[in-house]
């Protein structure tokens, strides 16, 4: 079983309290696009719909997925593409600086920051009790349903929080805070007992 | 516990307060940071003696939270010792620190000091470092650097109303120094961007100064210019990176890349895709070359997941050639022999372009944030403090913190003529030697003055020079 990458010392295994209510696993992810440009510009979401065949979320803070894709709100005019990785040379989700050229000459915009965070899924029935201990969201399901996102913060660090379903969140953050982040994870889920699952790609 | 005392007690239910709540407001009973767990009984004991009542029926205060006592180390929890504030760790860090370097704060984000070996102070390894990669080659983690990429038909134009040079004659393939300014004129931030792409650039900023150029950005974008098309986004993250200096980083780097740096193909002030070779395999990355040491020097950009690899590969290619990885110390020499400026240090909030002897890249022609205040008068008298270089005499150390003086023997308050900003041992040039900013500071050239720093007792005569101590003309740049 490989270690996992991001997660200090901490091996997969059952941590904590005896009975384990929560399971932790870093996920991977094999591309990671911020994607920028107006929905009210025809030529960018038919770029967006022929490059990605994906749906924009225009929502606030929500996400709509496809088999191989999730696009995350972040803001009126950006999102966050998350792809597992690209099985062919046909997918989509190759060559990027024809695409980026392709949504330039459209009035928007694609950053490659593939590598720019590291994602750890957190599943089980105390999963909202461990966030809460850190994340100022109210993460009732009325507030906060599954297929929403929000950037937020856990604990001191600023954090991309995106609930997949009732007990199933998946929080993203910057690579350079992985180690602090983990940490904080393992402390803040330790009185519930913990599973730590190897790390896995984005399914 | 508050300090209530018996008497205090007997004197409140003397004068009426006999209800307990009335007690509490009177005395402050209850309210330490026992929160009444041990006083209180004894005081509703003191007020029933007096009340003549069994204990029970003076009663007890409403109880509020924390009803058990708390102690203080349950509010910060694990926010003390390393979790006090988040860190920020390189690609790199555990190369760093297996080496045994020391790591020191850079904002959030540690970096090595320098890399001392066994019966090496810190000091000694610094020096060995700086000199390392002015005669053969060093290699320094500079991933902590801010960078934030734009993209859109309008990032030229953007450049050019936020950087005091011009934007709009910089080719596809080519880097070029920048400088920020304030809406008052003063200094904001310093670094390069390049032009990747037509409508792609990446800049560079002060690893300090990254969030407050990105937030400056945004609010000019949302605000002031919402009919420009650019679009941002800090890639910080995303890129791990190495600045390789010295007369044979050319060598080593041709080793491992795909693509041709000699000085003809890939002159000072270039960027470019490449492939590096790696212990992981090829990996993608972008190959810069520009200088903060004064060497000839690249950058290598790779994606953060590929760092440690590209790390090793380019020591790897590098071993033949007396490479060593340089810290925040040695980093600081070299740049101090160069006379390069930090913000923080040098531009310290109060200095302008001129002031730093930059004002050549204060572009007459076209206007950008900062230049219309840059008119005032107190910015253009001729009484400014301006950057200087000192060297120590007499084989003095130069003194920290030190002011400039022209005699050391003055009455107080002695007049202050400027102040050392940034100092340093210099291996290469074989003296202390400092930046520092002195009134009128490029008329005294030649001049020989003091610096002292009364609280440490110290005086040292100093040689006022310009603000550049190796290859004032910047040749090893394009060799």
């Amino acid at each position: 079983m490989s270690k996992p990458k991001n997660t200090g010392t901490v091996l997969p295994g059952k941590n904590g309290a005896a009975t384990s209510r929560l399971t932790l696993q870093e996920v991977t992810f094999g591309v990671t696009w911020n994607l920028q440009g107006d929905v009210a510009n025809p030529a960018f979401l038919e770029e967006v719909r022929s490059s990605f065949d994906v749906t924009l979320p225009t929502a606030a803070n929500s996400v709509t997925e496809t088999p191989h894709a999730a696009v995350l709100w972040l803001g009126p005019k950006s999102w966050l593409l998350l792809v597992g990785g690209p099985e062919s040379r046909e997918s989509p989700w190759t060559n990027f600086p024809a695409k980026r050229d392709a949504l330039n000459s459209v009035g928007g915009a694609l950053f490659e920051v593939s590598a720019g965070r590291v994602a750890w899924r957190l599943a089980g029935p105390c999963v909202t009790t461990v966030l809460a201990s850190a994340c100022p969201l109210d993460l009732h399901p009325r507030e906060f349903p599954p297929g929403s996102c929000a950037q937020s913060l856990f604990g001191h660090i600023s954090t991309l929080l995106w609930r997949r379903a009732e007990d199933d969140f998946t929080l993203l953050a910057a690579r350079s805070f992985a180690h602090d982040i983990w940490s904080a994870l393992c402390a803040a889920s330790a009185q519930h007992g913990y599973e730590v699952l190897p790390p896995a790609p984005i399914g | 516990m508050t300090d209530v005392t018996a008497a205090d007690i007997r004197l409140a239910a003397r004068e009426g307060y006999q209800s307990v709540e009335h007690l509490k407001r009177y005395t402050t009973l209850g309210t330490g940071p026992d929160q009444g767990k041990t006083g209180n009984v004894l005081g509703l004991a003191l007020l029933a003696e007096h009340l003549a009542t069994p204990i029970p029926a003076v009663g007890t205060t409403t109880f509020r939270a924390p009803y058990s006592p708390v102690t203080l180390g349950v509010f910060p929890g694990h926010a003390v010792g390393a979790g006090l504030e988040p860190m920020r760790l390189t690609a790199m860090n555990d190369w760093h620190t297996g080496q045994g370097a020391r790591l020191i704060n850079t904002g959030l984000w540690k970096r090595p000091h320098s890399y001392p070996r066994a019966g090496e102070s810190e000091f000694q390894a610094a020096n060995r470092e700086a000199k390392n990669a002015r005669t053969r080659v060093g290699i320094v983690d500079v991933s902590t650097l801010g960078k934030i990429e734009l993209q859109g038909r309008d990032v030229a134009e953007f450049l050019n109303r936020i950087y005091t040079n011009r934007w709009d004659t910089l080719a596809v393939g080519r880097c070029r120094y920048g400088l920020m300014l304030r809406e008052d004129g003063i200094v904001l931030d310093d670094g390069t961007t390049s032009r990747l792409a037509a409508t792609h650039y990446l800049m560079t900023t002060t690893t300090v100064n990254a969030v407050k150029v990105m937030q400056q950005m945004e609010l000019l974008l949302q605000r002031d210019w919402p009919d420009l098309e650019v679009f941002l986004t800090s890639v910080t993250e995303q890129w791990a990176a190495a600045a390789v200096a010295g007369p044979h980083a050319r060598e080593v780097l041709q080793k491992v890349l795909d693509i041709d740096i000699s000085n003809a193909a890939f002159p000072f002030l270039c960027v470019g895709d490449c492939m590096l070779r790696t212990a992981n395999g090829q990996v993608q990355g972008r190959q810069f070359r520009m200088s903060f040491s004064g060497e000839n020097a690249y950058e290598i950009h790779v994606p953060a997941t590929h760092g440690l690899a590209m790390w090793t590969a380019v020591l790897a290619a590098g071993e033949a050639y007396g490479i060593m990885p340089y810290g925040t110390e040695a980093m600081g020499t070299l740049r101090i022999e160069k006379g390069h400026i930090v913000v923080g240090a040098e531009a310290d909030g109060r200095t302008t372009a001129g002031d730093l002897g930059m004002g050549q890249l204060v572009n007459g022609a076209k206007w950008c944030i900062g230049k219309p205040l840059l008119d005032r008068p107190a910015l253009r008298g001729a009484d400014r403090w301006q950057l200087v270089g000192l060297t120590a005499l007499d084989g003095s150390e130069m003194p920290r913190a030190a002011k400039v003086v022209a005699d050391p023997d003055a009455p107080a308050p002695n007049p202050m003529l400027g102040h050392v900003t940034s100092l340093c041992w210099s291996p290469n040039h074989e003296a202390w030697i400092a930046l520092g900013l002195l009134h009128n500071g490029r008329g005294r050239h030649g001049e020989t003055l003091w610096a002292v720093s009364p609280l440490a007792g110290a005086r040292v005569r100093v040689k006022v020079g310009p603000p550049c101590f190796i290859d004032p003309e910047g040749e090893r740049l394009r060799v």
